[in-house]
């Protein structure tokens, strides 16, 4: 079952995620804590990550430059789900290593269909 | 008498013996007389010659006189003799030359009315008079020549072209017969020396003329030469004015002298005078006077008597003061009227038309440098507005040339590129530019004929600025390039502002972005049943939340904007802060309960009379306690203390809550700013900023102390006398 991490330091975009997720029969891990992001997916090794960009501490863009530049965990693929909605921030965050960029608000169907889409890819 | 001429001739017979004699008799009386006719005539001609040849000689009167005389005397075997000239004016006649009489006979004798003794009656009919024996001449009665030991005597009109100049008389202390002959020819030589008289005379006129002309001359040009030089001397036209009219005075000697200008085409406006106070500081147009005569006929007007002139008017001081002519001297430049000089003087004075002719030039050469002064005070007067207007403006004006050298530059340049005035102008632009950038200047396209602008970021004082420069051609009406204008701008502050404005539409939407995600998604996820029962209400409840986030976001800002933009304004009212406290006990009942907390308040009650507006008030300390019980746990302490300290209002509000994080402590009060325990709280992050903007519109100020696991202390201070001065009025 593909496992798939969540990072967003609001509760209720995990929340809303991991139920979505879950139901259509995905392994779903979530994370609050931006600290503790690398080191978790190391632990988790998951098959594709969804990381919010404003975060406390550590940003998303941070944790994504901090995976592409791990050759570990370069390959999983990175969907930043962000409230940036710039022309720019996107730029900058495909630079980084982002695959697809998504911006809040957005719906949960609708991400769901881009996860299996890429998973289905693979 | 008879003549008789005797010729005897003998007549010989040829053994050459005397036979007879022939006597011719002729009558040559007519021969000699004709021969003595000859002879007096020669006489006569070689007098009237050598007479001639004297007057001729000599231009002087005296010197003819004598030589005459002398000549006479001697020819006529006389004692003495004397000239006679008559006095037209006065109809005397005076002796001017004597000879052979004592000098005190000329002095009871020398001075003879016209018409009466002989020289009188003499020069009266133009006849001449002869006697063998004044004092026995039956003729003449009553003379003093009578007793006087003269006995011959002739009295001989001088005269000239059309009239008597005069006698001449000769004597002899002995009888004397003038013949007919002498009488002749004394009456020649009167009319010889009357016409030689007339002639010295004529040159005599003509060489004073010609002299005084000279000296006339010589006098105006002196004087053109002094007004020209005194008025290139002096620029300031009141000077000017001042000296023309004084020189003016001095040449024609006046006794006053007025000048007048004209401001407008209805009336005149006196401008300087001397000698006379006017009275008056205007004349109509209306007023036929000489001066607006003058005007309209554009010469010069002289008055001889102003008493004969009763179609004129005259102003009062005038007549008053005892002038007698006047002079209205226009002075113009071409077909324009500038102004008007009166002269006056106290007698008559004549002007003759030389001294007009001479007197116009000098108005003229006054016109042109008046002009002239005026233009020029005109231009200094507009250079200097314009200098004034550029330097009051807050954007830098620059002119170059088209060569690209500084023209001119105002204060304001000086002021954004920190350099002075005075070093800026006439410099290459390139040059000044090279220094502040090594972009390409907009001035060498205006110079081209093309409008161009640019942006470009100097230091000045360490800081950068940013410069806006927009330069157009200057182009004559031959369509020629003759420099450019630069007109600069100091957009450093414009672009902070653009650049906030862009963060904050940037912030809004981002900050928006995340409640709505909470509307969107939950209730997509909610109509496609993927949650029911308590989770579905636990969805609903999210919903709900940020909803109202979202509602607070929206209102906090247009409070913030509202105060911004000054259009809101303080409504004071008398503060009753146990109201205020009252209020917020009710409000926050709930959220203390809630979370225990203990919430204390002191006020000593002596601020009566303190005047704010009590709703903001009120919504700044709803903000800052809500903010105490959000980032506190259960079981804080909250004190507010209110109380007076010198000219302000204090009021402080501490907690036992989290704190804040240091870092997190500057940028406290930023619109959307949200600390480290954002994430744990819900907030607008506009809290705290709309309570800076409540303070300040009081005139107060905020400050904030915080302490990380200790708590945190918002101290307002606030003045007593709250001033509506932020907004009122505007």
């Amino acid at each position: 079952m593909p496992k798939i991490m969540v990072i967003d330091d609001e509760p209720f975009i995990l929340m809303m995620i991991e139920d979505k997720l879950k139901r259509a029969g995905l392994d779903v891990v979530t994370l609050r804590e931006s600290t503790r992001a690398v080191e978790k997916i190391k632990q988790e090794k998951p098959d594709l990550i969804i990381l919010d960009w404003m975060m406390p501490e550590i940003s998303g863009i941070e944790i994504c430059k901090r995976i592409k530049q791990d050759p570990e965990l370069a390959d999983i693929p990175v969907f930043m789900l962000t409230a940036k909605g710039q022309e720019d921030d996107e730029k900058l965050g495909l630079s980084c290593g982002v695959e697809r960029y998504i911006t809040k608000p957005f719906s949960p169907r609708g991400l769901l269909e881009l996860i299996l889409e890429r998973l289905g890819n693979r | 008498m008879l003549f008789r001429f005797f010729y005897a001739s003998p007549i010989r017979d040829t053994e050459g013996r005397v036979t007879y004699v022939l006597e011719l008799l002729r009558d040559v009386t007519e021969r000699v007389r004709r021969e003595f006719e000859l002879k007096r005539r020669n006489q006569e001609l070689t007098l009237l010659n050598s007479l001639a040849t004297i007057i001729n000689r000599s231009l002087k009167a005296d010197e003819v006189f004598s030589n005459v005389l002398d000549k006479l005397v001697e020819t006529f075997g006389m004692d003495g003799g004397g000239f006679f000239l008559l006095d037209e004016k006065r109809k005397i006649l005076e002796c001017t030359f004597h000879k052979g009489i004592s000098e005190q006979f000329v002095r009871e004798a020398g001075r003879v009315k016209l018409g009466e003794d002989i020289p009188g009656k003499v020069a009266l009919t133009g006849k001449p008079i002869t006697t063998e024996d004044v004092s026995t001449d039956e003729r003449v009665l009553r003379s003093i020549l009578k007793h006087s030991g003269i006995k011959g005597y002739c009295c001989i009109p001088v005269r000239g072209k059309e009239r008597i100049l005069g006698v001449f008389c000769l004597f002899k202390f002995e009888e004397h017969f003038f013949t007919e002959d002498e009488e002749r020819i004394l009456t020649s030589v009167g009319e010889m020396t009357g016409l030689a008289l007339e002639n010295i005379r004529l040159y005599e006129g003509i060489k004073e003329m010609f002299r005084s002309q000279q000296e006339r001359r010589q006098k105006e040009k002196e004087f053109l030469l002094k007004l020209t030089s005194t008025f290139a001397s002096v620029e300031d036209i009141n000077d000017l004015i001042k000296e023309a009219t004084e020189l003016l005075f001095e040449f024609v000697q006046a006794d006053a002298i007025m000048f007048w200008e004209l401001p407008d085409e209805k009336s005149l406006s006196i401008r300087y005078t001397k000698g006379i106070a006017p009275g008056i500081s205007t004349i109509s147009f209306d007023t036929t006077c000489p001066e607006v005569y003058s005007i309209e006929m554009k010469k010069p007007i002289p008055i001889f008597d102003i008493a004969d002139y009763e179609r004129f008017y005259f102003i009062d001081a005038l007549k008053i003061e005892g002038f007698k002519s006047l002079l209205a001297l226009p002075v113009m430049v071409g077909d324009k009227v500038l102004g008007v000089f009166t002269v006056a003087h106290r007698v008559h004075r004549k002007y003759d038309d030389d001294e007009l002719h001479f007197l116009r030039t000098v108005a003229d050469v006054f016109g042109v440098a008046y002009e002239r002064s005026y233009l020029y005070e005109k231009r200094m007067l507009e250079k200097g507005l314009a200098e004034a207007i550029l330097n009051t403006i807050s954007e830098g004006v620059c002119t170059v040339s088209s060569t690209g050298r500084i023209i001119s530059v105002n204060k304001a340049v000086e002021r954004l590129l920190g350099e002075s005035v005075v070093s800026l102008v006439g410099q290459h632009y390139k040059d000044v530019f090279r220094r502040f950038s090594n972009k390409e200047c907009p001035v060498g396209n205006a110079l081209q004929g093309k409008e161009s602008e640019g942006e470009f970021m100097i230091l000045r004082d360490g800081e950068p600025h940013i410069i806006k420069i927009q330069s157009l051609p200057l182009i004559d009406p031959s369509g020629r390039i003759y420099g450019a204008v630069q007109v600069m701008r100091d957009i450093t502050k414009e672009k902070e502002i653009d650049r906030m404005r862009t963060d904050l539409i940037r912030s809004v939407s981002h900050e928006f972005r995340t409640p709505l995600s909470a509307i969107v998604g939950l209730t997509e996820m909610l109509l496609d049943k993927e949650v029911q029962g308590e989770r579905a209400d636990l969805y609903l409840k999210t919903i709900l939340e940020e909803g109202l986030r979202l509602s607070e976001m929206v209102s906090d800002l247009l409070n913030i904007s509202k105060i911004e933009s000054g259009k809101d304004r303080l409504i004071l009212t008398e503060i009753d802060f146990n109201e205020i406290v009252d209020t917020i006990k009710t409000l926050f009942a709930r959220s203390f309960h809630k979370k225990k907390i203990e919430f204390d308040f002191k006020y000593d009650g002596t601020l009566d009379g303190f005047m704010a507006d009590r709703d903001k008030l009120l919504k700044m300390l709803t903000i800052i306690i809500d903010n105490s019980v959000k980032y506190s746990d259960t079981g804080a302490k909250i004190s507010l203390k209110i109380r007076p300290h010198e000219g302000y209002v204090i009021i402080e509000l501490s907690d036992t809550g989290w704190g804040i994080p240091e870092k997190d402590l500057p940028y406290i009060g930023e619109r959307f700013y949200r600390g480290r325990h954002a994430s744990v709280t819900k907030g607008t992050g506009l809290g705290i900023a709309l309570c800076k903007e409540i303070v300040q519109l009081h005139g107060g100020s905020i400050h904030i102390k915080s302490k990380l696991g200790k708590g945190t202390t918002v101290t307002i201070l606030l003045p007593r006398e709250v001033k509506n001065a932020k907004n009122n009025g505007n």
